[in-house]
């Protein structure tokens, strides 16, 4: 019998990825009223309500109780407003753990199915990573021109193209640190019994680093000058920024700079993880 | 309900769910005990959950001093009224984490046919189900939430608020919040026994409860009165806060509690007919 000769690794990979995200958007959409709620509406609720919280805080502060006076640390009630807007597209866009049950695999020791095969398991992680994204994307979308409909030039259009290339950029990568950031969380289930907790401290701090509570350069600088060396700041308030004119080509690549670093050592250290993890895995579970 | 319960007077009838808490508790604490670095995680995390709050609004009032008027208020809500209401939903939030912990599982016992076992058990199908984690880090986390909460209440007890109104206003305030918890917990895991796996009990909950954890006074009047008189979330904080510090109008003061109990009743009228429909395979 001859041997079937192997395509390299590279072939390989990207085969298995084209294959996984079919098979996670079939798993996605099989629920419908599920996918609707999971997809379109999971992430709508807070920036609203953020919205209703800002309207009473300007009326309090303009002396006519007029919202659109007042001007709170360099912010007018209209740029609030499209800051919003910007919100509800980009923690969209932004890797959420809901994607991820990497750590129960581990715990209930059902990865070794995928050890023993010739693929990387990493590509199938990858896989959710590529479906989440253009799921987002396309709903993303959906969600912009609704708003644009609206509330018309009230909601965020990008100041050019330019400004739009380099922002979703931004989201973009900063969503692949998330990725990498929850699927190391997730492999210290080598470890830990359970890991839950764990990642919704991460998303904790990436949605208050990141400006999903106020904007970053409205907060003191006590707290927005360490943000702005943090991944989540360049993935969720800078984008938004850079897509209303605040922010310019400079700050761009600044973020890229250290969103690039960061996810390099992201992938170092979740490469680190894994491995370690595999060494004391024994596959009955931990 | 099953019938031994049924029977049953109702100091009997008391006494029968203390028990059954009590052995609930004493296996939150066995099956924790089996899990000491997740218990840490957890009252960690919420602690991280109250801190980003007290942040938040901190940060939101300290903006005041680029305003006109040099403070801001939040709809008539001062920062020291403000961690007073802060203070009720963090102990809102750890009652529910304490007792009502299982409730994120019901969609997907639900599908799995899980419920079988409470169904045939001599009790109440949604006391014995939605009790059955008692969290002894939730139990921490309420500590820690009430310490904020009594932190919060001395800086406006004797200006603001008489010591004598606190001494009944506050046990008052804390049996509506674990009323309102209970009810709108059920309320709004109702729907998926009808739409299964369709996470729209986690939706409805993450919904309310966000509008809920700010006073409903920011949003306009029809969402102010929705969320007051047809889904009282405001049971949650705003009531209780509310009438801890005296800011409450006669109306919603005599009408809020009365909506309260008739919610509860038509609550566990709906989930008792969902429960009919449920055929251990509904998945």
């Amino acid at each position: 019998m001859s041997a079937v000769p192997l395509k390299p690794v590279a072939t390989r990979d990207f085969a298995l990825l084209g294959k996984a995200v079919g098979y996670e958007f079939r798993k996605r959409i099989q629920f419908r009223t599920g996918f609707f709620v999971r997809e379109v509406l999971n992430g709508v609720v807070q920036p609203l309500v953020m919205l209703f919280v800002y309207a009473a805080l300007y009326k309090s502060a303009s002396s006519s109780g007029d919202v659109g006076e007042a001007a709170l640390r360099n912010w007018t009630f209209d740029e609030i407003l499209k800051y919003v807007g910007g919100l509800l597209i980009v923690m969209k866009l932004t890797f959420s753990n809901r994607g991820l049950d990497l750590s129960t695999e581990i715990f209930e020791g059902r990865i070794t199915k995928y050890l023993t095969m010739p693929v990387r398991y990493f590509v199938l992680l990858q896989a959710r990573f590529a479906q989440f994204t253009m799921m987002q994307v396309m709903v993303a979308s959906l969600v912009w021109c609704i708003g644009y409909g609206a509330v018309g030039d009230r909601w965020l259009v990008p100041v050019s193209w330019t400004a739009a290339g380099q922002g979703v950029t931004l989201v973009l990568l900063g969503s692949y640190c998330a990725f990498l950031l929850y699927v190391t969380i997730n492999a210290l289930a080598f470890w830990l019994d359970v890991v839950w907790s764990l990642l919704v401290m991460v998303s904790f701090v990436i949605s208050f680093a990141g400006g999903a509570l106020m904007p970053v350069s409205q907060m003191p600088s006590w707290a927005a000058t360490p943000f702005e060396y943090l991944f989540p700041y360049w993935a969720i308030s800078a984008p938004i920024e850079i897509l209303m004119g605040r922010l310019g080509t400079d700050a761009f690549l600044r973020g890229l700079l250290i969103v690039g670093v960061q996810l390099v050592a992201l992938d170092l250290l979740r490469r680190f993880v894994w491995r370690r993890g595999l060494a004391r895995y024994v596959g009955a579970g931990m | 309900m099953g019938d031994e319960v049924k029977g049953m007077g109702l100091w009997s009838r008391l006494g029968w769910g203390l028990r059954v808490l009590r052995a609930y508790g004493r296996i939150g604490w066995v099956r924790k005990s089996q899990f000491r670095w997740e218990f840490v995680n957890q009252v960690v995390m919420d602690v991280m959950f109250y801190v980003s709050f007290i942040l938040t609004f901190k940060m939101l009032y300290g903006l005041g001093a680029d305003g006109e008027s040099g403070a801001l208020s939040l709809a008539g809500w001062s920062y020291a009224h403000m961690k007073v209401y802060l203070g009720m939903a963090f102990v809102s939030d750890a009652l529910m984490m304490t007792f009502l912990g299982q409730q994120w599982h019901f969609g997907a016992d639900l599908k799995n046919g899980a419920l079988d076992s409470f169904r045939v058990r001599p009790g109440p199908t949604a006391f014995l189900y939605f009790f059955q984690r008692f969290s002894p880090e939730g139990l921490t986390n309420l500590a820690i939430a009430a310490g904020w909460l009594v932190y919060a209440l001395s800086g406006v007890v004797g200006a603001e608020v008489p010591p004598l109104r606190l001494v009944w206003t506050l046990p008052l305030a804390i049996v509506v919040i674990a009323w309102t918890q209970v009810f709108m917990m059920m309320a709004y895991n109702l729907v998926e026994l009808w739409l299964t796996h369709s996470d729209l009990g986690h939706l409805t909950w993450n919904l309310f409860s966000s509008m809920g954890e700010r006073p409903l006074d920011v949003y306009p009047s029809g969402i102010q009165r929705f969320l007051t008189f047809i889904v009282p979330v405001a049971g949650l904080a705003w009531f209780p806060a509310a009438l801890v510090l005296g800011k409450l109008s006669p109306t919603v003061a005599v009408v809020f509690p009365l909506v309260l109990l008739a919610f509860a009743w038509l609550v566990a009228r709906v989930f008792r007919a969902g429960l009919r429909r449920y055929d251990s395979a509904m998945g």
